[in-house]
């Protein structure tokens, strides 16, 4: 599955770029993120722009990376489509994680904490 | 959208696979690209798509605990502005050979706590209007119901 990264100034953005995160992808999702979260940053925004699909095992999965960068590093996420964005909201996720119309707001919300 | 007619007769189709994820992931393309030559809109689309993706991962994990040759049969009707699905395995039964009654689950918990799993039942429940399950001569019957948007 493939997630791409970049570090912009103290956020590391990583993108999902695949269509779904569903149960035949939670290993290799979860194994990426770590390899991704390696490089240091102080906040770790997961654009979710792309994704189409996310099931609840998907969801188990980013709040399993969620739990692996620990309490100091917070793991917030952004542009959920309509399909995921129902996941988060059936489950109460939307009140446990930080949620971004874009990646680009994420970023800016950065600079306004900075 | 299309001008099409209402259909004057249910329009059924069904499937056969094998109860692995990737699977799982196939059956679902193709039952998502029928309805949508069937017109059904995508708002419906995507509520069914994450009900039967709840309820097959759920044969996978539980009923085939985990095998990938367990076989798992789809059969789904569209009549009258719903969408009925039935689903059959021969997995292991439900326990108490019934429908799981979900839990809201306590998310006011540390970091480590937060639930990774346990929501499918719940939303299945949520997603659909009804939904039954029946356990007969060692096999699983389960059928929810939706309606749809008129077109």
């Amino acid at each position: 599955m493939e997630i791409t990264s970049k570090l912009v100034n103290d956020t590391l953005l990583a993108t999902v770029e695949a269509s779904r995160i569903d149960s035949a992808v939670t290993v290799q999702f979860k194994e990426t993120m770590r390899q991704i979260a390696s490089t240091k940053s102080a906040r770790v925004v997961l654009d979710l722009s792309r994704v189409t699909f996310l099931d609840s095992s998907g969801l188990g999965a980013v709040v399993g990376v969620m739990k692996f960068l620990g309490p100091e590093r917070k793991l917030e996420v952004a542009g959920l489509t309509i399909n995921v964005a129902k996941v988060f909201s059936l489950t109460r996720m939307d009140t446990v994680f930080r949620i971004h119309n874009s990646a680009l707001d994420a970023l800016a919300a950065s600079e306004g904490t900075a | 959208m299309s001008d099409r007619p209402p259909a004057k007769e249910p329009y059924r189709f069904g499937l056969s696979f094998q109860s692995s994820p990737l699977m799982v992931r196939h059956a679902l393309s193709e039952v998502m690209s029928r309805l949508q030559k069937k017109g059904v809109r995508e708002k419906d689309c995507g509520v069914f798509e994450l009900a039967l993706a709840e309820v097959l991962n759920n044969i996978v994990e539980h009923a085939y605990e985990g095998s990938d040759t367990g076989s798992i049969t789809l059969s789904i009707t569209i009549w009258n502005n719903s969408l009925n699905c039935e689903i059959s395995d021969i997995g292991k039964a439900m326990p108490d050979l019934s429908l799981p009654v979900p839990k809201q689950k306590e998310l006011n918990v540390g970091l480590e706590r937060l639930p990774e799993g346990g929501w499918g039942w719940m939303m299945i429940r949520e997603l659909s209007d009804s939904i039954t399950y029946q356990r007969t001569s060692g096999r699983n019957k389960l059928a929810f119901q939706m309606g749809l948007d008129q077109a």
